[in-house]
């Protein structure tokens, strides 16, 4: 399966044309973008901004950090709305820029060949070709990140298509699952959802009593619906907190070796742990969990 | 699938290169982006600007030959490719440094020593695309750091012996290190958690218990 | 682990030894004696997906019953089998490396993690463990020796990478011969991972 990058920031110009037009500050240089804070406020707990100007590389950074742990959980994390759709705008706005340079490039030295207009020593055009290579290999960069990332999501919605189908209908999660997916994800999955069960139907299932037709029957001896493996081990990075968070940060203690550590819990074990600032660690998902969501940690 | 098998549970060793790539690091311009007030003046018609977007473009467009600036590695390596600038070798990459990290590492048989999470990345790369920036010989650079990454290895092998159903410490192993080791360290802890929890679980309630924790968050 | 993963229904349908503890009237034909009753005290192999259920559910007048912990007798009695013996681990404490696990039985670790839980057995899961962990330190050491020659990248030193793999892949192969399914992943993935690595490292 290939996903297409063009469909995908099609589609989202299409949703989002409404939030586009009334935004006043499309980025002209694509370079810096306003975040909108009233568009979604209950979003930015998720994706810890701070709501004000975001610089392209720190976006960048968090999405490289976001993409390293979607890869390396067992689950699926919260898909960052706002971050994203940054992302592909920016994206959408370089790619332009590009070719309007490009164009800009060729027509330049076509000039140059016909009219010999200043006799420059530097034409700009032959100065032209290093920045449009290097924007075009930061563009690929940014397009790997994506295409990555966005993969690595859809390959978890494969995987816990039942699991997350369960979720939409028990709200065990605080989350729901149109938070946990983007709208284009939760479309993926509902229709993935619906073709597998067709198969099934077709398949096996209708020629079965109707009593063991069940697709989700969690009672016997091994639940039908593959979960994350909650306690799988992942690797963690403990972050360093600012001067300024280190000083209010409850979490926080001083631990054996005079070190800030945060203290997790192994409840199968009995055993605390202590991880100090900076240190590398394999510990069991659901121990780290929610420091992750915290974002005091980072998988890596 | 949506992505590949091979990169479910783990890195290739490109896209930690990738990763990598994102630092920044020190070059001296063998050009000059800065465009001065006097030369647009003159009529000449201004330079297209680098705009990124993945890094900080301002160093990039302010490069002023033989003055030394920071820049992401990757871009970096694409203007040493063009012949734009030299690659500065970070200060551990020498001979001397390399060598007293080799003590260290002989002398602590328990621990690693303090190189960046980095270190082989960053050398494999400079060794390879910018080999001529360096004022050590090369091949001797690159013995140090095939004895660096020997010595660790040894080390890392004597530590699996600790692993456990628990938990693992690995402070100052680089990112390439800990990847290559990925399947290894997580495919047996696993097993011994498994293990562990099969002999400790009372009666079927552990299923029950995760599920319960789960939904306290 | 998980309701679809063909390992775990493998492993599940690895017979074990058990003896009845009920005469079993119309059952015969499970040990080639149609029409026949099993006797009390009989002993037979059943699939453990067979076996656990009649260990736990109890007999007696009220057969539906599930289970509970005053229940009386079950049908069947669970008896250890060979590959959890006292023989057999005895030579795992004595030498896990020269075991060999895959001749035991394929999917050793996933029947071990299964009997584990259903007796609680914390002595066979120390055993297990610590075999686990000696052999899969020599696991990763096999898997480990990619001997790609890494000072040069001519054509040559490529060919010559092929024939020291090829040497150290036979040299392994003895001992990977003895792996159950669990340590043959293993295995391969670390094996994979290595190769990667030093692919990476020669290529860059």
């Amino acid at each position: 399966m290939d996903i297409n990058i063009d469909d995908i920031l099609a589609e989202l110009d299409r949703d989002t044309t409404v939030v586009d037009q009334s935004d006043p500050l499309l980025p002209s240089d694509g370079n810096t973008t306003m975040i909108d804070s009233s568009l979604d406020p209950s979003r930015m707990d998720v994706e810890k901004e701070s709501p004000g100007v975001v610089t392209a590389e720190a976006d960048y950074r968090r999405l490289i950090t976001l993409w390293r742990n979607e890869r390396c959980s067992p689950e699926l994390l919260p898909y960052p709305s706002s971050l994203m759709s940054r992302m592909l705008r920016r994206l959408q706005a370089q790619m332009d820029n590009i070719e309007s340079i490009a164009m800009g490039f060729f027509e330049d030295s076509d000039n140059h060949e016909s009219v010999d207009e200043y006799a420059a020593p530097h034409p700009a055009s032959t100065n032209n070709k290093l920045p449009l290579l290097c924007m075009e290999a930061d563009l690929e960069r940014l397009r790997f990140v994506i295409r990555s990332y966005l993969r690595c999501r859809l390959s978890k919605v494969d995987e816990y298509a039942l699991y997350l189908k369960q979720l939409e209908q028990t709200e065990k999660e605080i989350m729901p699952l149109n938070e946990l997916l983007s709208a284009q994800e939760l479309e993926y999955h509902e229709r993935h959802f619906t073709i597998l069960l067709k198969l099934l139907n077709n398949s096996v299932l209708k020629h079965m009593p109707s009593e063991l037709q069940a697709i989700n029957d969690t009672e016997g001896s091994v639940s039908m619906i593959d979960e994350p493996d909650w306690n799988k081990f992942v690797f963690v990075y403990v972050k360093t907190p600012s001067a300024n968070q280190l000083q209010y940060e409850p979490a926080l203690s001083t631990g054996e070796y005079g070190k800030s550590c945060y203290t997790v819990n192994i409840e199968e074990l009995e055993e605390d742990v202590e991880l100090a600032v900076g240190g590398i660690y394999v510990m069991r998902y659901l121990v780290i969990r929610e420091l992750l969501r915290e974002d005091k940690i980072e998988l890596i | 699938m949506s992505l590949p098998d091979c990169l479910r549970h783990t890195f290739s060793p490109e896209e930690i290169q990738f990763i990598v790539e994102n630092e920044l690091i020190k070059i001296f311009p063998r050009i000059t982006t800065r465009q001065n007030i006097r030369s647009r003046n003159a009529g000449q018609r201004p330079n297209v600007k680098c705009q990124l977007i993945t890094t900080n473009d301002h160093n990039v467009n302010n490069m002023v030959a033989m003055q030394s600036t920071e820049v992401a590695l990757w871009l970096a390596l694409l203007l040493k490719q063009q012949k734009k600038c030299s690659i500065v070798a970070p200060q551990w990459l020498t001979i001397k440094e390399l060598e007293s990290l080799i003590q260290f590492e002989k002398a602590n048989s328990d621990r690693f020593s303090a190189m960046p999470w980095n270190w082989l990345v960053v050398a494999q790369l400079l060794f390879k695309r910018a080999p001529d920036d360096f004022h050590d010989p090369v091949h001797a650079l690159r013995g140090k750091i095939q004895d660096l990454r020997e010595i660790r290895q040894v080390k890392v092998l004597k530590g699996l012996r600790h692993l456990n159903e628990s938990h693992l410490q690995l402070d100052n192993l680089s990112l390439l290190e800990i990847n290559e080791l990925r399947p290894s360290i997580i495919g047996i802890m696993d097993k011994l958690r498994q293990i562990h929890s099969a002999a400790h679980a009372s009666g079927n309630s552990n299923t029950d218990d995760q599920q319960a924790e789960i939904a306290d968050y | 682990m998980g309701y679809f993963d063909i390992e775990d229904v493998l492993a599940d349908s690895v017979e074990v030894p058990c003896k009845f503890q009920f005469k079993m009237p119309g059952l015969g034909y499970l040990e080639g004696n149609p029409g026949r009753a099993i006797e009390k005290n009989s002993k037979l192999n059943l699939p453990l997906w067979l076996a656990r259920i009649l260990a736990i559910v109890g007999g007696g007048s009220d057969e539906d019953t599930e289970y509970e912990p005053e229940e009386p007798i079950p049908f069947v009695e669970l008896l250890k089998p060979d590959f959890f013996a006292t023989k057999f681990i005895n030579s795992a404490k004595a030498s896990p490396e020269s075991l060999d696990v895959h001749s035991v039985n394929a999917y050793f670790y996933s029947l071990a993690v299964k009997w584990i839980t259903l007796f609680e057995d914390k002595e066979l899961a120390s055993v297990v463990s610590e075999m686990l962990l000696a052999r899969a330190l020599e696991i990763n050491n096999h898997a480990g020796s990619v001997n790609i020659v890494t000072s040069t990248t001519t054509t040559d030193s490529r060919l010559e990478s092929h024939s020291v793999h090829f040497e150290s892949a036979n040299k392994n192969s003895q001992f990977l011969m003895t792996l159950d399914q669990f340590e043959k992943d293993l295995h391969r993935h670390a094996h994979d991972s290595y190769k990667q690595t030093k692919r990476w490292m020669v290529e860059r």
